[in-house]
């Protein structure tokens, strides 16, 4: 794309190019941190099932 | 009667969405990627400039439907907070916290988008029309809402406030569509969805269209993934819960 407009409508993709990944690596970085913390959640429970059955 | 409306709820109830979604969400996303890779090659290469705006046009392929899908969220958040205060539907809230962010990054595009498009058009980057001040009372919205969710520790009470708010906040979604018909504003008045049809050239609503497309599934995909990760993060606090409980 050449011409005068070409800066703007590159920035204006760009803008959005960068808007919509920052919500896909938000939408994975808050599934890992969920994940985590499901995890951690299910082995003190798990662990304290162990001692409650001791 | 009874029975149907027991069916219907029993297939969006939490286990079952996990797992229905399980199975949709590489389909949207893939669906996703390919109305991307078809929309952007109209919008960029296939389409044709306008006679007066020039290149600039091809600005409105993203300006346009993040303002639809900015408008859209917000609608479904309204949806959802009528089913958390009518209905108490366990899902109904988890949809509306979700789609926050979502709704609140698709109208820092509309409005960054539209910015940029201004510039080389009007002369500035931001007037305080009509248009452009109710949809950044829009944005200002989302990003309350967000804060208001992460203000209160407990859900359902998050959940009933949220969405009373939510609701008195839908006024402004008319306002926003129609403030170009009320006011004398820089912005264009509408031009595909109107009463008496589209005034657009084909050759440019259907690389809009396909846009539009992907934009929509881009926010079923990612407000999916969202949704069963807030699932995840319930669970997890309520095992958490359980277990202080039984500690005492």
């Amino acid at each position: 794309m050449t011409g005068a407009y070409a800066p703007f409508v590159l920035a204006a993709y760009a803008l959005t190019g960068g808007a919509l990944l920052t919500i896909v690596a938000w939408a994975v970085i808050d599934r890992a941190s969920a994940r985590g913390a499901l995890e951690r959640a299910e082995r003190a429970a798990k662990q304290k099932t162990q001692r409650d059955a001791r | 009667m009874t029975s149907r409306t027991g069916r219907e709820i029993s297939i969006i109830n939490p286990g079952r969405f996990a797992a229905l979604s399980e199975r949709a969400l590489p389909w949207l996303a893939g669906a996703t990627v390919v109305c991307f890779c078809v929309g952007l090659y109209f919008a960029l290469w296939a389409s044709p400039e306008d006679y007066q705006q020039g290149a600039t046009v091809r600005i409105m392929y993203v300006h346009v439907p993040s303002a639809w899908l900015a408008l859209f969220t917000y609608v479904v958040m309204t949806s959802a907070a009528l089913g958390t205060l009518v209905w108490r539907h366990p899902l109904a809230d988890v949809a509306a916290k979700c789609a926050a962010p979502i709704g609140a990054a698709f109208t820092f595009v509309a409005l960054a988008t539209g910015s940029v498009w201004g510039k080389p058009m009007w002369g500035a980057w931001w007037v305080w029309d009509a248009r452009l001040t109710s949809m950044l009372i829009l944005f200002f919205m989302y990003l309350g809402l967000i804060a208001l969710w992460r203000a209160i520790d407990e859900p359902s009470r998050a959940a009933r406030v949220t969405s009373v708010i939510i609701l008195v906040g839908f006024v402004n979604i008319p306002i926003i569509k129609f403030s170009v018909d009320w006011w004398s504003t820089l912005h264009q008045p509408a031009s595909v969805i109107r009463f008496d049809g589209p005034t657009i050239h084909s050759s440019m609503l259907i690389p809009l269209l396909i846009m539009a497309s992907a934009f929509m599934l881009f926010f079923a995909t990612v407000h999916l993934a969202a949704m069963r990760t807030e699932l995840m993060r319930r669970r997890a606090r309520s095992l958490r819960l359980r277990a202080a409980r039984a500690v005492r």
